[in-house]
């Protein structure tokens, strides 16, 4: 039977994608499958042209999008108890933060009992994603990721109770996140997605919930943060959620970027790697916080934000000029940023980075990039950033 | 082709069915062979298939394997032990109910023939 040439081959894949169909396991099955129903009709003499017009002419409306949703459906009932976790972690960080605003006692504690769902939510998912899935490959570097971000969660849970031992605990957190970050990017490097890979088969599945989780926390610090500016970082009551966000939309970006190393070959090249290393570090050292000095924390987030914007360029291309400006603009700021926090610049630039139009810029950004999980994650990482950086008023 | 709300009822133990005889297979073949067996009367569509296949692995009644065949990437299903348990169960469930109906429907022909 005639096999479809490798072009034919990316046109049903485009089109599978323009349907609708996001969840990649379930793409590349149709994918497979509609190329298969393809290649029988050409095997029975149709040209194909015809083959291709007779079998889309067969496919109802939304017919890809039903299954992916019907599929999606399915597959998360199984996640029920993370699910709740999860909700249950936001509503206690949220009640955590009023606590603070009222003075009631009791803030700190919600905050860590909120931590404590949200590692419960981790926890179950991962356990559950390993058991149901015992088949793939992966387990342990799953695990790992899972190990370094319960211990920086246990330790900065040390720090907001000033309990001692905190800064042990985030360091052995970051130590054992950098490690596992780098040693998944050097075996997806290594190997493409002919391995089904643990982490990437369950991340797919939770892509849009952590998008979602990660949004909801956003949008109320947000506007908390501009209606107390010019508050400075260290007096501004969400600061612990923003970096909870920080943190979460990083991992999300380096499990896409993984993602996406598996798929595409022609992305894994070394000056992609080195660039993903590089990122993958400077974000993490950030995490050790006091122990790093000031100055080098700001040359880490600075160097991390132009280098990951490079790499959504090459990893995730924004479709449009718009969208390109936004992840300029994001290097821009956090570089003025640095330059005026080491005062190699005077500190009145501050107000051509932090302003409304910068703040309004970047969250259009968000509104632009729908189908981009990797500038996605990485808009919403920049924007907790940049409210959290953020110094003087907005107009 | 038959009744669409029909094929759905029956889908699971079908596919059980199919996959307790075989190895492994892939969605595609699945629907070959369904059309082949049922001589074309069985028609399975991508949207009657796949979120079965995928509620089956996640209930553990199916593991896959993933090949590269052809430049693509080919998902097989195969039943677990506790899968092929659920076949056996769902297939005897299958045909008791096959029974039961094939017991009314010659009765209702009966009564219909003594009427007139």
């Amino acid at each position: 039977m005639k096999r479809l040439t490798e072009e034919q081959r990316l046109q049903v894949r485009n089109f599978l994608a323009d349907q609708g169909l996001t969840f990649g396991p379930l793409l590349e099955e149709m994918l497979d499958h509609v190329s298969s129903d393809l290649e029988e009709r050409v095997g029975q003499g149709l040209s194909l042209d015809d083959a291709w017009n007779e079998l889309k002419n067969n496919i109802p409306e939304n017919h890809f999008l039903s299954i992916q949703i019907e599929t999606m459906e399915t597959i998360n009932k199984r996640f029920s108890i993370s699910r709740i976790l999860s909700m249950l972690a936001l509503a206690l960080m949220f009640g955590g933060i009023i606590f603070k605003i009222l003075h009631l006692a009791g803030a700190n504690e919600l905050l860590i009992l909120s931590f404590a769902a949200m590692a419960g939510s981790f926890l179950s998912a991962t356990v559950s994603g390993i058991y149901l899935n015992r088949e793939k490959q992966g387990a342990l570097r799953l695990v790992s990721i899972l190990a370094g971000t319960l211990l920086l969660m246990a330790g900065f849970t040390f720090k907001l109770m000033h309990w001692p031992g905190a800064n042990f605990l985030v360091t052995l957190g970051v130590g054992v996140s950098l490690v596992s970050f780098l040693f998944n990017t050097f075996y997806v490097y290594g190997n493409s997605s002919t391995h089904v890979n643990l982490l990437s088969y369950l991340h797919e599945k939770h892509t849009p919930g952590i998008e979602r989780f990660l949004l909801i926390l956003l949008v109320p610090v947000a506007i908390l943060r501009i209606l107390t500016l010019p508050l400075p970082q260290n007096q501004f009551l969400g600061s612990v959620i923003l970096v909870t966000i920080i943190y979460a939309a990083g991992v999300q970006f380096f499990v896409i970027s993984w993602r996406l190393l598996e798929r595409e070959s022609a992305l894994r090249n070394i000056l992609n790697l080195s660039a993903l290393v590089l990122s993958i570090t400077c974000f993490t050292l950030v995490f050790l916080g006091e122990v790093l000095g000031f100055e080098i924390r700001v040359v880490l987030i600075t160097v991390f934000s132009v280098v990951t914007a490079w790499l959504i360029y090459k990893f995730d291309p924004p479709k449009n000029y718009l969208l390109s400006g936004v992840l300029v603009l994001i290097a821009f700021v956090f570089t003025v940023n640095m330059l005026t926090r080491l005062n190699l610049v005077p500190a009145a630039n501050n107000d051509l980075i932090f302003n409304v139009v910068v703040l309004l810029l970047l969250a259009a950004g968000l509104f632009m990039s729908p189908k981009h999980g990797a500038t996605r994650a990485f808009l919403i990482l920049s924007l907790a950033g940049y409210l959290l950086e953020f110094s003087g008023t907005l107009i | 082709m038959e009744s669409r709300e029909f094929i759905r009822g029956i889908l699971k133990p079908l596919i059980l069915s199919l996959l307790s005889n075989r190895k492994r297979m892939y969605g595609y073949e699945i629907t070959q062979k369904v059309a082949e067996l049922s001589k074309g009367d069985i028609k399975l569509t991508y949207g009657a298939l796949y979120p079965i296949l995928y509620k089956l692995e996640a209930d553990g009644s199916l593991v896959t394997t993933t090949e590269i065949v052809d430049n693509r990437v080919r998902k097989y299903y195969s039943l677990t032990p506790a899968g092929k348990k659920m076949a056996k169960v769902k297939v005897s469930e299958l045909q008791h109910f096959t029974g039961i109906l094939q017991a009314i429907i010659e009765d209702s022909s009966r009564h219909q023939l003594s009427m007139t």
